[in-house]
């Protein structure tokens, strides 16, 4: 494994969390207070989105489909340092539902190749962002998504098995498990060795 | 491509960053804020419907009890109107007129100055505020006389209506005609009590002492308490 890489000792996910007050005025429907939540984790959910599997339109409708969903349900969150957590639950289950209904979309686009889905970046960039969800999305979905969690957006062990809804043991192994699997296919081990993911 | 590629963890912590792009995030709020919109105006509209409902209903619920209370506020042991109390205080010093004048026209019967000085000196106004409108306790063998409920709201303005021709001086058959009509539409009503008394002192200022005294005892039968009850006892006390 190569040594850490200086951006992996940013925050989680690149962004903090929500005050109290803040959250106090989303419990009030304060619209402003609302806007704010909203835009300040379009971006988290949106990548959860993209590197869980899904093409950049379907993450689009997804991130707007789990926003408004936090937004109805923001009186039922009781913990300001839990918020990542509450949303991926809820983008967890925004996901399974949409591959429910979309998998003649997924069967039709079997194949196609990997949209772009973030912020223009150089040709490298998208070259690797392509390579990165090829690879996860052969992945089975419980380790791409604690690779995810753990080793692209750097969250703590506690954090991920508080969002996964698992033991700190579980999320141990299976960040293992999901790290041999995709060093596997990153160096382009044949396709029978790998685990298929979905 | 494999010399140059990063390592499989390098290349996961190289995209932790990636944001949306623009044009997505533009779109994703601009998505959230119309579906708020869109649920805030029929959620608007229900609130105003309600509170359009719940205004109408208390409108409405003032007009029904306005008409009961200004009946309340007539009957003498309610009344907080003091015009009305001075109105009903007269039929009752009136009604001793009647005991006077008919101790004084038939000489050979002795007034009995005491029972007059007793009828004029029954206070009017004291046990108004006190009294209930249905007063004293009955005789034990007496059933109570529930009251009845919505029907006898609307007979009320019968009452108020006799109560009124009353105390303007009214000729006797427009006080007896609504509180004949009452009685026939309500005989257990709420105001039966201010009805027979009202019979009693229309006819007695009217000095028709047969009418009076059947009226009084018409009166006593069901009331047999009270401070009506001692005034009309007092009157037919006398000769």
């Amino acid at each position: 494994m190569a040594a850490a890489h200086p951006s992996r000792r940013r925050s989680p996910g690149g962004r903090s969390a929500p005050t109290e007050a803040h959250l106090e005025a989303c419990r009030r429907r304060d619209p402003a207070a609302l806007e704010a939540l909203c835009a300040g984790s379009v971006d988290t959910v949106y990548r959860w989105a993209v590197f869980l599997g899904l093409p950049p339109a379907d993450a689009e409708d997804v991130t707007q489909r789990v926003l408004m969903i936090a937004t109805d349900r923001i009186a039922t969150f009781d913990g300001a340092g839990a918020l990542d957590a509450w949303l991926y639950q809820i983008t967890r289950r925004v996901i399974a539902n949409h591959r429910r209904s979309s998998w003649w979309r997924r069967w039709w686009s079997r194949g196609a190749a990997v949209e772009p889905a973030f912020a223009e970046r150089g040709h490298d960039d998208l070259e690797l962002e392509a390579s990165v969800r090829e690879a996860l999305a052969r992945l089975p979905a419980r380790l791409a998504e604690v690779l995810v969690l753990t080793d692209i957006e750097e969250r703590s062990r506690s954090e991920v098995a508080a969002m996964l809804g698992v033991a700190e043991g579980t999320v141990a192994s299976r960040v293992r498990q999901a790290r041999a699997a995709f060093v596997e296919l990153w160096r382009g081990a044949p396709e029978g060795e790998v685990p298929r993911g979905r | 491509m494999d010399a140059e590629r990063p390592s499989a963890l390098d290349a996961l912590g190289r995209l932790g960053s990636r944001t949306a792009p623009l044009g997505t995030r533009a779109r994703v709020l601009a998505g959230l804020r119309e579906q708020r919109r869109a649920r805030a105006w029929p959620v608007l509209a229900l609130v105003v419907g309600l509170t359009g409902a719940a205004a109408a209903a208390t409108w409405v619920g003032r007009e029904r009890r306005g008409g009961v209370a200004a009946v309340g506020r007539e009957v003498p042991e309610v009344v907080a109107d003091a015009e009305i109390r001075r109105e009903t205080s007269e039929p009752v010093r009136e009604a001793s007129e009647p005991v006077r004048e008919a101790s004084e026209a038939t000489p050979e019967a002795a007034p009995d100055d005491e029972a007059v000085r007793h009828a004029r000196a029954l206070p009017v106004t004291s046990s108004r505020g006190a009294v209930p409108r249905r007063t004293a306790a009955r005789p034990a063998a007496a059933a109570p006389r529930p009251p009845e409920a919505s029907d006898d709201d609307r007979g009320a303005h019968l009452v108020r209506d006799a109560q009124r021709a009353f105390a303007a001086g009214a000729e006797p058959t427009a006080v007896e005609g609504p509180l004949l009509a009452y009685l026939a539409q309500h005989p257990r009503g709420t105001y039966e009590e201010e009805a027979r008394y009202y019979l009693f002192l229309v006819a007695a200022r009217a000095r028709d002492r047969e009418a009076a005294t059947r009226a009084a005892h018409a009166f006593l039968a069901p009331f047999p308490d009270g401070h009506r009850a001692q005034r009309v006892r007092a009157w037919l006390a006398q000769p």
